[in-house]
């Protein structure tokens, strides 16, 4: 049985940091952080007040239209990254053509959280006859997909997936079995994370279980987000959109449509321990789908947010699985995007594939050699790197017990 | 080589019974689950029958610590878990941990933490001091609620495509284990009762005043209900080797996307007859091969119109011969937990040869030509059956099983 191959050609990022592929990554190698104090709600009670966050976003220039009255904040900026991934991969004239044989998946958390509780809002304190009918499609987890799919008419397969912080990369993973299962040729593989009061209210509820997750920001001081490193006190909220097309190789040689990488391998898991093994056997599982051997690994997108038992743990996990490869690379993104929970796999593999097509690697801010918390096995540095670069381990792993790694190579 | 998939334990918490001894009585003699409104005060609604959950008897599943920290959906999801894993006489104490894992249907993020949530956020109570704090963390994530009791390691994933959830899960399962990712699944969906979604569909004008009647001409409405259903997928190989009972083995599913309205279906129903079909195209049967469809009919009027006419589409002039009914006219439509429920209906009326009925059903309506088996169950041989399930946002599934034989 002959073995599909699947390809990324066309890469959509609306982030913080920037909007648009060349923005982002602009953006990530010259170290810009993406790091606001939060304006659009009031986080008096909470503390920790900041967050990667998207500034407006001019929805018109990018789709030539207004939004739908009832089309939240994430579902727009989910539209945009896909029209850009679209218009990359040379795909947007040709969806009339093609649209049964392209398929949309979404790797998110929550879908519009805020949209979800602004409707429960309205239905529990002022009574259910002032809901808003057009909104109630937005409460479901599934909206933002199913408004990429409606919007450019995709018709092979519509699906979310909401694993948690490893959503993005499970929507990866699913998308490549469904491509090469012939249930679509292209599909347009997402993470959406959007930041909203309830996410704060939800991650700083963690603290009162022992669990804190965001640092104090006392006085409103900007936090430092610090991933692997000893004296880092918690992990960042981000916003993005990162949308990947994906599709049969064949497929894309034949309308000869740029191709930036390959996705060679994928492996998820679950475990509330939040142990080592688990993180190794995640590790593993992905390089043995992608039949490599981890000696073979470049550089890793690491997971690390600035939260400490998670950078941990990973650091742990890694050397174990990497104790012999020498020449190891990784960083972590996070610390100029956030942790983007449903979005950071699909965010971290558009910098991947500019890493494996430049031979740069982003820098990891604020990380210190002398305070790191693991003593790392691999090169890691606060400036970017340039590096010989075929295959990337894109991890994430979450505070929340899902587990997933991507193996993305150099497409020859 | 792809491996062969079956269904060797099933769990449900449901409107009209729970457990599958107590649902297969309740769909046999045509139970009706669907009542008056107790868990909220429906005075603000145009109406007020729902399926809940009366009878209490998935608690004896739970530990008490689950009962008194578990959500109520959460409770249905790990009581129905457990319920699975026991008919499937697996010992989670032998089984390689990192080789169980699920997929578990949900619609929103939980509607009663969300609920919670409104009301400290309205006080401006930031300090979260519920007794059920904890489960905050898993507020959309009920796949890690059911892994949790047992360690279970596999890959823990919720796919929230509304309505038509079970399906979709029941798919993300059946692919893991043919293709050796996963050697056991739960696959399944749960859902609580909750006013979140009895606004939406109240102010959709979607919901019937009385009993939900699908494909019959004076159909008013969904009724909305509760609970889980879970199946324990697993392969072939391993079923037989520990000589496991086997209720019915999964064919292949077809899925698929109609980008045409976020809450109508196409009133063609396109995206219903591509699923069919894909789903009969990847199980390699014809239409000629089903012996029984389970319908997604939710009793809306577009619904079971639309439904008709692509199951129509598919299976042309068989169609009076093929039994179609709706499970949702005694359990009502558990949401993100519906397409599981009737994947176990489904594979229990392959087991019985039996074919649980449309119940209500009054008056044919010339606009649904299909046979719906009203009111009574039917005896038949059923060797091959399809479930239909259609969501919001135009996410659509079917699933065919079939009957295992030596």
């Amino acid at each position: 049985m002959s073995k599909k191959r699947i390809v990324i050609t066309g890469l959509g990022v609306a982030s913080s940091i920037g909007i648009g592929k060349k923005d982002f990554w602009k953006a990530l190698i010259s170290a810009k952080n993406g790091l606001k104090q939060i304006k659009r709600f009031d986080l008096q009670e909470i503390d920790s007040q900041f967050c990667y966050e998207i500034s407006e976003i001019d929805y018109e220039k990018y789709m030539k239209q207004k939004p739908s009255s009832y089309m939240d904040r994430g579902s727009r900026f989910l539209l945009v990254g896909t029209k850009l991934a679209l218009s990359d991969s040379s795909l947007d004239q040709k969806i009339d053509e093609l649209h049964s044989d392209i398929g949309v998946v979404t790797g998110t958390q929550y879908g519009c959280i805020h949209s979800n509780f602004d409707f429960h809002r309205t239905t529990l304190l002022k009574g259910p006859a002032y809901v808003n009918p057009m909104r109630f499609p937005s409460t479901l987890i599934n909206f933002p997909s199913s408004m990429v799919s409606l919007f450019f008419k995709t018709d092979a397969l519509n699906t979310t997936i909401a694993s948690g912080t490893a959503a993005g990369a499970d929507a990866v993973g699913y998308a490549c079995q469904m491509i090469k299962d012939e249930r679509a040729k292209i599909i347009l593989a997402s993470g959406l994370a959007d930041v909203e009061l309830e996410d704060f209210f939800i991650i700083h509820s963690q603290k009162h279980r022992g669990f804190q997750l965001l640092p104090d920001c006392p006085g409103k001081k900007m936090p430092v987000v610090k991933p692997f490193d000893k004296s880092a006190e918690g992990l960042v909220l981000g916003e993005s959109a990162a949308v990947l097309v994906l599709e049969e190789l064949d497929h894309a040689e034949i309308r000869g449509a740029n191709i930036y990488a390959e996705i060679l391998g994928y492996k998820s898991s679950f475990d509330t321990d939040l142990s080592t093994a688990t993180l190794k056997d995640t590790m593993q599982g992905a390089l043995d789908d992608a039949s490599l051997n981890p000696e073979s690994i470049d550089y890793i997108s690491a997971s690390a947010n600035g939260w400490l038992p998670g950078d941990k743990n990973e650091a742990q996990a890694i050397n174990e699985v990497f104790a012999n490869n020498k020449e190891l690379a990784l960083g972590s993104i996070k610390s100029m995007v956030g942790e983007l929970c449903g979005a950071s796999a699909p965010t971290q593999t558009v910098s991947a594939c500019f890493s494996i097509n430049k031979g740069v690697i982003p820098p990891t801010l604020n990380f210190h050699k002398e305070s790191q918390a693991v003593k790392l096995n691999g090169l890691i540095s606060n400036a970017k790197m340039s590096k010989k670069i075929n295959f990337v381990m894109v991890n994430s792993f979450g505070y929340d017990g899902n587990n997933a790694s991507l193996v993305i190579g150099k497409y020859s | 080589m792809d491996r062969r998939v079956v269904v060797t334990g099933m769990g449900v918490v449901s409107p009209i019974g729970s457990g599958i001894k107590e649902f297969w009585k309740g769909l046999v003699k045509g139970k009706n689950g669907c009542q008056q409104i107790t868990l909220f005060d429906t005075s603000k609604y145009r109406t007020d029958i729902a399926g809940e959950v009366k009878d209490t008897s998935y608690l004896d599943c739970l530990t008490a610590q689950e009962i008194r920290m578990l959500y109520r959906g959460s409770q249905f999801a790990v009581a129905a878990a457990r319920m699975a894993l026991e008919d499937s006489g697996l010992d989670s104490q032998q089984i390689p941990k990192e080789l169980f894992g699920t997929c578990m249907g949900s619609n929103t993020p939980d509607p009663a933490t969300g609920e919670e949530i409104v009301f400290l956020l309205n006080k401006d109570d930031y300090s979260l001091k519920p007794r059920k704090k904890a489960q905050i963390s898993s507020l959309t994530n009920k796949a890690m609620e059911v892994l949790k009791p047992f360690k279970f390691k596999g890959p823990a994933v919720l796919i929230p495509t509304a309505c038509a959830a079970g399906n979709y899960c029941l798919g993300y399962a059946y692919d893991l284990i043919r293709t050796g990712r996963a050697d056991y699944m739960f696959a399944g969906g749960a859902d609580p009762m909750n006013q979140l979604g009895y606004a939406g569909f109240n102010r959709l004008r979607a919901l019937a005043s009385d009993k939900c009647q699908p494909f019959d001409k004076n159909r008013k409405g969904l009724v909305m209900s509760e609970g889980a259903g879970i199946l324990v997928l697993e392969s072939l190989d391993s079923a037989v080797k520990r000589n496991a009972k086997i209720y019915a083995e999964m064919k292949g599913y077809g899925l698929s996307s109609e980008s045409y309205h976020p809450t109508a279906p196409h009133p063609d129903g396109i995206g219903g007859v591509k699923a069919m079909e894909s789903a009969l195209e990847r199980a390699s049967l014809k239409p000629e091969d089903i012996d029984y469809i389970n319908a997604h009919g939710t009793g809306t009027p577009a619904n079971d119109r639309m439904e008709s006419k692509a199951i129509n589409k598919v299976f042309g002039n068989r169609i009076n011969k093929i039994p179609v009914s709706s499970t949702k006219s005694m359990v009502g439509h558990m949401m993100g937990a519906a397409s599981a429920a009737e994947a176990i209906a489904t594979c229990l009326a392959i087991n019985n040869d039996l074919i649980p009925p449309t119940i209500n059903f009054e008056e044919k309506d010339p606009k649904c030509d299909i046979d719906c088996v009203p009111n009574k169950a039917r005896k038949a041989t059923i060797n091959t059956a399809l479930s239909n399930s259609f969501a919001f946002g135009g996410n659509i599934a079917s699933v065919i099983f079939g009957k295992w034989q030596k």
